[in-house]
This record gives structure tokens, C-alpha cells and sequence, in this order.
């Protein structure tokens, strides 16, 4: 098979159509076989034929003469015999009847003698001699009959003439009969040699035949190779080709007959389906284009980042759905804009200067920060990414520019380091505030001690009550600094957020300047648990920054209720799910404050007050509360419009709320020995004093070992345990873990001063029955003990009267 | 249909001076037309339907069929033709089969009239019969030839009927008790002797005796001949006797049975027709009666037939003529009725003397194949009969 290239230029030679040759072969060699056939069917065949029924008829001839002739040499020697007996007497009549029907039917035989149909001789010598013979033998036979009649008669005179007239007869009828034959045999000789050249003819006829079969057999070949069994075997090799599903193929049409039609038109058949087929391959690309453009469309419009495809000239060609998001527009409405309309202004001509390198192809743009504008003024901040597409030619298309938002992770970020500062705060204050509660605890055990000693004077006593009154104040800054930095150990107790609110707002309206107008709103009455002091703190210092931020007064309104909170905030400010929850909003009217102070408001000890009016961790405080709450706390703020303050607050599933009374120290009832394990010597003096001074016996251990030590001595003889938290060598929760092995019916209080070990279920774990805070009162250390002493000692005694 | 073209031109030129038609290409048209219709009547040829002559020939004298053409080949659409005998050697008697083949050869040749004899009409006749070809045979009476089924048609009386007539006229008219037969050794005279031997046995009688001879007796001298009628006679002694051979033969015969017994009664069959050429005396003539199968009639056809024979032959047709004509005759009537090919010529002839196929009328009398023609056979006295013209044997 020759290739296209090779064979499409050719032009099909003009040739007699295949069907011509064919017809045109068979024709002439229908032509010769039918010559043959016909010179031998009619030629050779009826002559041969004519003279072999010649060559019979004239042998049937001759033999019936020869055998007339024998019959009638018989004949006369037989009557001559009879002749001689007739000399002698006289014959009988049936013998001469006998011999004459014999002579007579010689007579009729010769007469049936005549070649029939055979043109046996048919020339005017031999019928001639034929007829001198027939006219010989009638005579012979004559003159034999009338000697018999002769005979009969009894005239033998007569019958010796007519019998020498038979015998004189028969002589030249023999010779008549051998002319006839020998005439008929020349004519045979002629027959047969005319036989042989029928003979030659038909052998010149065959090999003339054969031999223009033999010339023409190669030919033949010849034509039949080039004009029938190539072009076949193309289309053969062409058709395996194309089974095979190669339509690049075409047959070369040497000839312009019918097969050379039939692979012009083969050729036009592959070349069409070659074309369809191309167009197959291009649909089925355009498919394949169209479905990877609507996957391409379908991953650019609900991809979780922003994509946005920008012409050259920074217009917005295409923009997805987190795109808009990020603008905080409609991405159909903003198509065909300038990307730079809704860049923050101070990062314009970073975007410009980034975008001219990018728009030539020298190098994209990798994850550098941008701040962009929403529709609403919030400023968003996002990763961008932007890179040159080209066309498939290389000229460029357009920036495809990418954008991460990374504004949730930036206010995630200002919140972990508003917590790293706050957790460095509640280090330095968890440190300071242990030393410092003990201080306080002392201070305030021994005021109590002078305040509470009847021996004293008036003057002394109400010295105490100031010392103490100050040691108080000092706690409670202990405490909001351990709640500034959520190490408090606030109490978890149901409280009702109206009683708080409107104790608050009572306050206020007492203690604030008569121009600030304080409104009050509450739709419900939730409640909440947790330290209702805290939440009373955390609110009043939200109404003193309204106060402040209304220097010419104004009005505060504070609206507390129960919000629906959808589940997007929930789960962004970590608030619980299907728990109902309770706002505070406290707003101003004030100056405002601008997004940059905004952004550092929960900052602490960050102020914009004079040095002299604010500490600045009123919102830190309020934030850390809030969040022990398991709650949140947003601020928005307008210059010169107003700031409003949220704070949301899980609320509590107990719906009563156990009020709780003041009550005198409760002194001892029954003689028992309380063992006080502190490291500092200070508390386990005050601790003592207040203990006897409540009628109790007291040891005190200096550390934890100490304490094991003591009670591993003599365990009966000690009935309560209250142990310091944090103590060197064996910490309280160690030490109460290996007292409770060896006495589990030992009572055991924990005194802390900010140590919060995993909540009281570990306390309750390692032994702890109850916990106290230090510094703690006469009033709340009597009551403890008393509750753990008097029930115990109760129940020995029920268990004795038992 | 032949055009005559030159009155066509006249006509045309005449169209061409009235009609107002001087567009050449028209008339160019219209003659082609015209010339396209007169090639067409002109390609309507004439058929001619061919009978052939199968009677042997002697082209130094006139035949029959000099004397009947014209009577027969009349121009009368579908025209008749007389195809001659024209194989060699004819006069010698070997032709026979020649002939019958030439004729079954020429496919427009659809019936042939002969053999003249018994020998050369059986030798042809299953020629004829496997080629379907008609053949009527006017003289020859062997009764192996007569087969109209085959497609062979004689116009005479069978040898045995011939042979019974005789016996008949022989033994009722002439009031001949003992009757011989003295007959030519070959199918013919065998014939008739097997007819009168049958017909005097179923008249309660039987022949007395009988003799074949070759026909060459009265050669050289007749002495075989005197022997064999003195035999005869001597054997024999009948009282007539029937003379079944050629002419020649026949004669000298003749002049011996009256010369050895001159009471007798010498009857010949229809091989034996007087001439000049064979003299008998008033006494031999006296005994001597001969069978004819035709005389000459008034009518009109056989008065033209005698006639132009008459012009021909100089003398009057004898009956083989006649029965020949008749036979021509036959055919021109079966071709004229529409019957122009072989096979239908054949079935024509067998429905003669058939319901709604009566019997052709003929010079030599009604003619049917359903029967034989005895009718047509009269015994002459020849001491009544008028002399005819001697005739070519």
C-alpha cells in the first residue's frame, strides 16, 4: 500500500473497463472453443461419422453381394447337377419348385441390395456398374429360372442353352460385382483419407487453440495481476486497515475503471470519515473543555477562597462568592469594576506597585497581607495571591489574584494575645496575690482577733475595724486582679442577673453626676451562675467608662434580656449551644472611640484616661469575667456617635436562687483538735488564734510532711485538717492524697488563696470535704469548721447512743 | 404490397406545389417519413411456399411439371412454387435419397409430391417422416408406404387391393376359374400376388399358381421367358392369368401365354400401360386386360390439365400424371386454407373425409386418406380402349 502523499497525485490512467476485458476475454475465448467446437461438430464429426456409415454400409455391401454372387455360383453348379439327373429321368416337380423359390429369392435379395443413405458412390461409374450388376444378376437369375422352366417342361435342349447362357452371364456378373466393389472401396480410400485430413484439421484446430491459450495465459496473468488481483488486494489490505481503525488510508486508483471508481470512492468514504471523525474529536474536546470550564466554574464560584480574574487594567472580569464575601458586596454587582476601588487606602500603592510586575509576568504575587473595604466600612484583611494566565499562544490573558481571608485569624490572633498578656498578668498577680492574701489574711485574722477582744478599748477596736476594713479593700483588689487574669477561685452559685443589674444601676444613679442620665431596660429575669460580685464588678466598670466617655453627660442605657443568638456566633465566640442567652448592653452616647483604639480596648491597663482616673482594667476585668462565665463581650464604637457594650452570658438551668444570710462566728460545741498545715508562719498563727479563740485545740504543721509526720504519731487525737494549697516540699493536694490513704474518715478543708486545681471534683477526690478562700474571716472559718466538726462529733455521738 | 414509386413522386410533388409548406427542414422531415413508411412496406416481403418435385427427371424432355406450373404457380398470395428433382444420376435410380434430403434440408420446401416407385418411395420414406415433411406419393402402391399418420399420403390404391380388384374384375367379369399370377420378384409384384391370393381365399377359391421373375426374360431373345410361361402353363393351366411387371417384360409375356394357350385371359396390373412402342395384335389384344386408375374427364380442370399436357407432351396425361397433378393440387389447397408449414399441412391432409373436412375433389376423383382410393380403378378391355399417345416409360 502506498501512503496518500505518494499516491493522491497521480491520475488515474483512461483504461477499458474491467467488465470489457472481461467480456471481451471470455468472449474470444467463447470465440475460439466455439470455433472449435462448431468446425468439429459440423465439420469434423458429420464427416467422420458419414464415412464410417459409409465404410459400414459399403462392408454390409459388399458382403451381401459376395454372398449373392456365392449364392449364385451355387445356384447354376446345383442345376447343373440337376441338368445331369434330368438326362437320366425326370425331376421331380417340388425339387424344381424347391430351386426356383430359391432362385427367386436370390432375385428379391439382389433387389434389396441398394445403399441408403450413404452416398456411398454416388457418381454415375458406380451407379452404373451398380446397375450392370443388378441387371447382371437379374439375368443370370433369368435365364436360371427359365431353365428350371426348362426343366420342368423337360426341355433339356433349352436348359442346356439358358444354363450356359447362366454361366456365361455369371462370369461378368462377377466382374460387375468386384467393379462395384473396387469402386466402392476407392471411394472408401477417399473417405478415409478425406477422414485423416478431417482428422489434421481438427488437430491444427486443438493446437492452434492451445496454443493462443498458452500465448496468452501470461497476458491474461498479466492483466488480470495489474487490473484485478492488486486492486483487490489494496482494497483487502485497505479494509483490515480500516476494521482496524485506521482511516488514514487511501487506495491508489491507477486505473480509471470500475475499481479504480470503487477506490476513488472508497477514498472519498475515508476521507469523509476522517473529517467526521475529526469533528468527533473536536466535539468531544469542546465537551471535554466546556465540562472542565464548568468544573473550572463551579471550584472558582464555591471555593472557600476568595478568586477573582482581573484584566491587565486591574477591572474585575470575575469574581466568586467568598470574593464578594470578603468585599462584603454582591460579586455580580461589582463586575467590571477597578480592583483597586475596594483596596484599603493605604495599601493602594502597594497593590499598584505589586501589580505591574504580576501584569508583565516577572513575578507573581505570594501571600502578602492586604486590607480591602467592605460595603458596610469593616476593613478585611486577606492573603493575596496573584499570578499572570496566558493564552496558548503566550500573550498574557488576565491576573488570576487569589485572597485568603485572614481577618477571623487576625482577631483570633489579637485574642490569643490578649490572652498571652492576660495569662503574663495572671501569672505576675496569681504570684503576688498568694503572698499578698496571706498578708492580707493575717492582717485581717488579727484586726478580727483585736476587733472581736472585748478587753480592748473602743479606740483600739475601731482601729481594728479600719485595718481590717483596708486588708478587705486589699483582697478584693487581690481578687480582681486574679479575675483580671481568670485565676480567681469565683464562686459558681445561681444568681438572678436583675438583682445584680438593678443593685448596679442603683449604685450608679447614686454615686454618678446628676447629667448622665442612666435608662434602664430588663425584658427577663435570667439566671446565671457564677460570682455575682464579678458580674456586679465587670458591670459597674462598664458603667464608669460610659460615665467617662461622657464628660458633658449623657445617657446610659443599659438593656439586659434573653437574645437569640444565631449558631454562627455561638460557635465563633465559643458560647454553648441550646443554651439560652442573657445580654447586657451598656451604651453611651459618648465620644466614641476610633477602630484603632477599638482594636486595644481589651487591652490591660491600655487607657486613653488621664493617668490619675483609670488603671485600664476596667474592660480587661470585665472581659476575663465574662469569660469565666463562658461568655462573650463585643464593643462598638462610632466617633462621636456612642459606644455600646455587650455581654452575652450563658444562663443557668436552676430557676432557684438559695439567698444567703450573714451570721455570727459559730464557736466550738464539742472539744476537738484541729490540725492547721500552712508553710507560712503568719497564717497558721492567725489560724490558730481563730480556732481557740472558737474553743478548738490546735496543732499546726509547718509543711505536708510535717502533717504526715504528725498524724502518722497519733491520728485519733486530730479530728479536722485544713491545708494550705501551696506549700513547698509536698503541696496541699499531695499531701491531703497521702492523708486520706491512711485516714479516709480524717475531715480535710482547703484553704487557697488562688490555686484552682481542676475544679472541687479533684478536691473532693484526694479527701478535701470543703474549701476556704484566704483570706477568709473569723465569720467563714467558724462556720466551716463548725460544719465539719459538730456533724462529725454528732455522729460519733448517734453512733455511740447506738 | 408494392409501392409504386414513381406515381409517388407525382403525388408528392403535386403535395409539395398545393400544400403551403416552404420550410425546407420540414420537408426534409416529412420525407424522411415518408421514406421510413415505404422502406417499411418495401421490407414486407412476399412469402412463397415450396413444394417439391420428387418425381425423377429426364432434362432432355419435358416433365409433368412443365405441363402443370402454370396451372399451379398462379401469383395468388401465398404464392406456390414447384422445386424440381435436381439430384444426379436420377436417371439411374440412386438419387432417391439425394433428393429427399435436399428437400428436408430447404426449410421453406413444406410438402413433397413422389417417389415415383415402390423401391425409391420406400427407401425415403422414414427420411420424410422423421423430418414432419408431407408426402404425397401419386403411383407407387406398396402397402408398407401408405401411412398417413407418419405424414405419407398415397393417391393409389395399395398392391393388395390392386391385387384383390383384379381377382374380382377377374373372376366376376371375366368369369375366369382358375387364375395364376406371373409377377416381378420385388416388393410390387409381390404385392399384388399377395392380393389376389388373399382375395381368392376369402372368395372360397385359390390360386392356381404363380411365378416371380427378375424382368429380364425377354431379354436377348425371350427363350427364358418361353420356358417360363410353358412351365407355367404346363403347371398351372389356368385360365387367366394376372401379369404383374414392367412394361417390357409385361409384353412379351403378353405375346407368349397367347401364343402357348390362346383361350386365355391375360389381365395386367397398372405397371402395364399400352403404348405404340410395344405392338400387340388385334388377337393378343384381344385377351389382354389392363388395369388404369384414370381417364380423362370433362370438367372443366381436368380439360385444362389434359390441354396443356396436350401442349407439353403432345399427347394426353396418363395416370400417374393426373394423380400427380392431383397431388400438387392437394398441397396448393392445404397451404391456400392457411396451412403453411409442415406439420399443418399434415394435419390437413389427415382430416380429409373427416366431419366438416370433406374430400378434396380431384381430376382422379374425391380424395380422402381415410380409406383406399378404389374407386379410381378401372379394367380396360383393350380391344375397346381408345390408343394412347405412346408414353416415356
Amino acid at each position: 500500500m502506498t501512503e496518500r502523499s505518494a499516491t493522491v497525485s497521480l491520475a488515474p490512467r483512461r483504461a477499458v473497463s474491467i467488465r470489457a476485458i472481461i467480456i471481451s476475454i471470455a468472449a474470444i475465448a467463447f470465440g475460439f472453443i466455439l470455433v472449435t467446437g462448431v468446425a468439429i461438430a459440423l465439420r469434423v464429426v458429420p464427416r467422420a461419422s458419414a464415412i464410417a456409415a459409409r465404410g459400414a454400409i459399403a462392408r454390409d455391401d459388399y458382403t451381401a453381394r459376395t454372398k449373392l454372387a456365392a449364392q449364385l455360383d451355387s445356384a447354376i453348379t446345383d442345376l447343373w447337377t440337376v441338368l445331369r439327373q434330368s438326362r437320366i429321368h425326370r425331376v421331380n416337380a417340388d425339387s424344381v419348385a424347391v430351386r426356383r423359390k430359391h432362385v427367386e429369392d436370390i432375385l428379391r435379395g439382389a433387389g434389396a441390395i441398394r445403399p441408403f443413405r450413404s452416398n456411398l458412390a454416388n457418381t454415375k461409374e458406380f451407379a452404373t456398374s451398380l446397375e450392370y450388376a443388378d441387371g447382371a444378376t437379374s439375368r443370370v437369375a433369368a435365364a436360371l429360372l427359365g431353365a428350371l422352366a426348362a426343366i420342368e417342361t423337360g426341355d433339356v435342349h433349352t436348359t442346356e442353352i439358358l444354363m450356359s447362357r447362366a454361366d456365361s452371364l455369371d462370369a461378368p456378373l462377377t466382374d460387375r460385382l468386384n467393379q462395384v466393389t473396387e469402386i466402392a472401396l476407392a471411394d472408401l480410400a477417399v473417405a478415409e483419407k478425406n477422414l485423416e485430413g478431417e482428422a489434421r484439421f481438427a488437430t491444427w484446430l486443438l493446437t492452434v487453440l492451445l496454443l493462443v491459450f498458452v500465448i496468452a495465459s501470461p497476458l491474461l496473468w498479466r492483466l488480470l495481476q495489474r487490473r484485478l488481483v492488486q486492486p483487490l488486494h489494496n482494497f483487502d489490505t485497505a479494509l483490515n486497515r480500516v476494521e482496524a481503525g485506521d482511516l488514514d488510508i487511501e487506495i491508489p486508483v491507477t486505473f480509471d475503471d470500475e475499481l479504480g471508481r470503487l477506490g476513488a470512492h472508497f477514498n472519498r468514504t475515508t476521507q469523509v470519515l476522517r473529517t467526521q471523525r475529526a469533528a468527533g474529536e473536536r466535539a468531544a474536546a469542546q465537551s471535554a473543555l466546556e465540562a472542565s470550564e464548568a468544573r473550572y466554574r463551579a471550584a472558582f464560584e464555591e471555593a472557600a477562597i476568595g478568586l477573582a480574574e482581573i484584566a491587565l487594567d486591574g477591572t474585575l472580569l470575575r469574581i466568586n462568592k467568598t470574593m464578594g464575601i470578603i468585599f462584603g458586596r454582591d460579586p455580580d454587582a461589582i463586575v467590571g469594576s477597578q480592583f483597586t476601588q475596594f483596596v484599603h487606602p493605604e495599601d493602594v500603592q502597594l497593590i499598584v506597585d505589586g501589580w505591574s510586575h504580576v501584569a508583565r509576568g516577572e513575578a507573581p504575587v505570594t501571600r502578602i497581607e492586604r486590607r480591602f473595604i467592605k460595603a458596610d466600612g469593616t476593613v478585611a484583611i486577606a492573603h493575596a495571591t496573584a499570578s499572570l494566565l496566558r493564552h496558548s499562544d503566550g500573550t498574557p490573558r488576565h491576573v488570576l489574584v487569589v485572597l485568603s481571608d485572614a481577618t477571623e485569624q487576625r482577631r483570633l490572633e489579637r485574642e490569643l494575645m490578649q490572652a498571652t498578656k492576660l495569662e503574663a498578668i495572671g501569672q505576675l498577680a496569681g504570684g503576688v496575690a498568694h503572698d499578698f492574701n496571706n498578708l492580707l489574711g493575717g492582717i485581717i485574722g488579727y484586726a478580727e482577733l483585736l476587733e472581736e477582744d472585748n478587753t480592748n478599748s473602743s479606740a483600739v477596736r475601731e482601729d481594728a475595724a479600719s485595718i481590717r476594713q483596708a486588708a478587705v479593700k486589699g483582697a478584693d483588689l487581690a481578687r480582681s486582679l486574679l479575675a483580671l487574669a481568670r485565676r480567681s477561685t469565683h464562686r459558681e452559685e445561681p444568681f438572678a442577673l436583675d438583682a445584680v443589674i438593678q443593685e448596679t444601676v442603683d449604685l450608679v444613679r447614686r454615686t454618678f453626676d446628676r447629667r448622665v442620665q442612666v435608662e434602664l431596660v430588663m425584658d427577663d429575669a435570667p439566671i446565671i451562675l457564677g460570682d455575682r460580685t464579678l458580674i456586679a464588678n465587670a458591670l459597674l466598670n462598664l458603667a464608669v467608662n460610659a460615665r467617662d466617655a461622657m464628660p458633658d453627660g449623657g445617657v446610659l442605657r443599659i438593656v439586659a434580656g434573653v437574645q437569640k443568638v444565631d449558631a454562627e456566633f455561638r460557635l465563633r465566640n465559643e458560647l454553648p449551644p441550646h443554651v439560652p442567652v442573657a445580654t447586657i448592653q451598656v451604651n453611651d452616647n459618648g465620644v466614641g472611640m476610633p477602630p484603632q483604639v477599638l482594636a486595644r480596648v481589651f487591652e490591660p491597663f491600655f487607657t486613653t484616661k488621664e493617668p490619675d482616673k483609670g488603671t485600664g482594667l476596667g474592660l480587661a476585668m470585665a472581659y476575663g469575667t465574662v469569660k469565666d462565665h463562658g461568655g462573650t463581650i463585643t464593643v462598638d464604637s462610632t466617633v462621636g456617635v456612642g459606644t455600646t457594650v455587650t455581654l452575652y452570658l450563658p444562663c443557668s438551668d436552676v430557676i432557684d436562687v438559695v439567698a444567703t444570710t450573714a451570721s455570727a462566728p459559730v464557736l466550738a460545741r464539742t472539744p476537738s483538735r484541729i490540725l492547721v498545715v500552712d508553710d507560712e508562719p503568719l497564717i497558721r498563727s492567725v489560724a490558730t488564734r481563730m480556732l481557740q479563740r472558737l474553743g478548738y485545740e490546735v496543732e499546726s504543721a509547718e509543711d505536708g510532711i510535717a502533717a504526715i509526720d504528725r498524724l502518722h504519731a497519733d491520728t485519733h487525737s486530730i479530728d479536722l485538717v485544713i491545708i494550705d494549697g501551696n506549700m513547698p516540699r509536698l503541696n496541699g493536694i499531695e499531701t491531703a492524697r497521702r492523708i486520706h490513704a491512711r485516714h479516709p474518715e480524717l475531715p480535710m478543708i482547703f484553704a487557697t488563696g488562688h490555686f484552682d486545681p481542676d475544679g472541687d471534683e479533684a478536691l473532693s477526690d484526694v479527701g478535701f470535704r470543703e474549701r476556704i478562700e484566704k483570706p477568709y474571716s473569723f465569720e467563714t472559718l467558724s462556720s466551716v469548721v463548725a460544719r465539719y466538726l459538730d456533724v462529725g462529733n454528732t455522729q460519733s455521738q448517734d453512733a455511740k447512743s447506738d | 404490397m408494392r409501392p409504386y414509386l414513381g406515381g409517388t413522386l407525382v403525388q408528392f410533388r403535386a403535395i409539395v406545389s398545393i400544400v403551403p409548406i416552404r420550410n425546407p427542414r420540414v420537408w426534409f422531415a416529412i420525407v424522411v417519413v415518408v421514406l421510413a413508411a415505404a422502406v417499411s412496406c418495401r421490407s414486407e416481403r412476399t412469402s412463397v411456399m415450396r413444394v417439391g418435385d420428387a418425381i425423377p427427371r429426364n432434362v432432355k424432355e419435358p416433365t409433368l411439371l412443365d405441363a402443370v406450373r402454370p396451372l399451379l404457380v398462379d401469383g395468388i398470395e401465398p404464392r406456390i412454387d414447384i422445386i424440381p428433382w435436381s439430384a444426379s444420376a436420377s436417371d439411374l435410380g440412386i438419387g432417391e435419397s439425394e433428393q429427399a434430403d435436399t428437400f428436408i434440408a430447404d426449410p421453406s420446401i413444406v410438402a413433397v409430391v413422389g417417389h415415383a416407385g415402390s423401391k425409391g418411395t420406400l427407401l425415403t420414406k422414414p427420411m420424410y417422416r422423421e423430418a414432419g415433411m408431407p408426402l404425397i406419393v401419386p403411383t407407387a402402391t406398396a402397402v408398407a408406404i401408405g401411412d398417413p399418420a407418419s405424414g405419407v399420403f398415397t393417391l393409389a390404391p395399395p398392391d393388395n387391393v390392386i391385387g384383390a380388384f383384379l381377382v374380382d374384375e377377374a373372376v366376376d367379369h371375366l368369369h375366369a376359374r382358375r387364375v395364376g399370377v406371373l409377377h416381378v420378384a420385388d416388393p410390387y409384384g409381390d404385392g399384388v400376388r399377395d392380393g389376389v391370393a388373399e382375395r381368392l381365399r376369402a372368395r372360397g377359391d385359390s390360386l392356381v399358381g404363380s411365378a416371380a421373375l427378375s424382368g429380364r426374360e425377354c431379354e436377348t431373345d425371350g427363350l427364358p421367358m418361353d420356358a417360363i410361361v410353358r412351365a407355367f402353363l404346363q403347371r398351372v393351366r389356368p385360365d387367366a392369368v394376372i401379369i404383374a411387371m414392367p412394361q417390357g417384360p409385361t409384353w412379351c409375356a403378353i405375346r407368349r401365354f397367347v401364343a402357348e394357350q390362346p383361350d386365355i385371359t391375360v389381365i395386367t396390373s397398372d405397371s402395364y400401360a399400352y403404348t405404340d412402342g410395344a405392338p400387340l395384335t388385334s388377337v393378343e389384344r384381344a385377351h389382354l386386360h389392363s388395369l388404369v386408375f384414370w381417364t380423362p374427364g370433362n370438367d372443366s380442370i381436368t380439360q385444362r390439365f389434359v390441354a396443356r399436357s396436350r401442349v407439353v407432351f403432345k399427347r394426353d396425361p396418363d395416370a400417374g400424371q393426373a394423380l400427380s397433378y392431383d397431388a400438387f393440387r392437394l398441397i396448393k389447397t392445404a397451404i391456400r386454407e392457411g396451412n403453411v408449414t409442415r406439420a399443418s399441412i399434415s394435419t390437413w391432409l389427415q382430416q380429409l373425409g373427416t366431419p366438416g373436412h370433406p374430400a378434396f375433389q380431384g381430376i382422379t376423383g374425391p380424395i380422402d386418406f381415410k380409406t383406399s382410393r378404389k374407386s379410381i380403378l378401372h379394367l380396360q378391355a383393350l380391344s375397346d380402349s381408345v390408343r394412347m399417345p405412346p408414353a416415356k416409360q
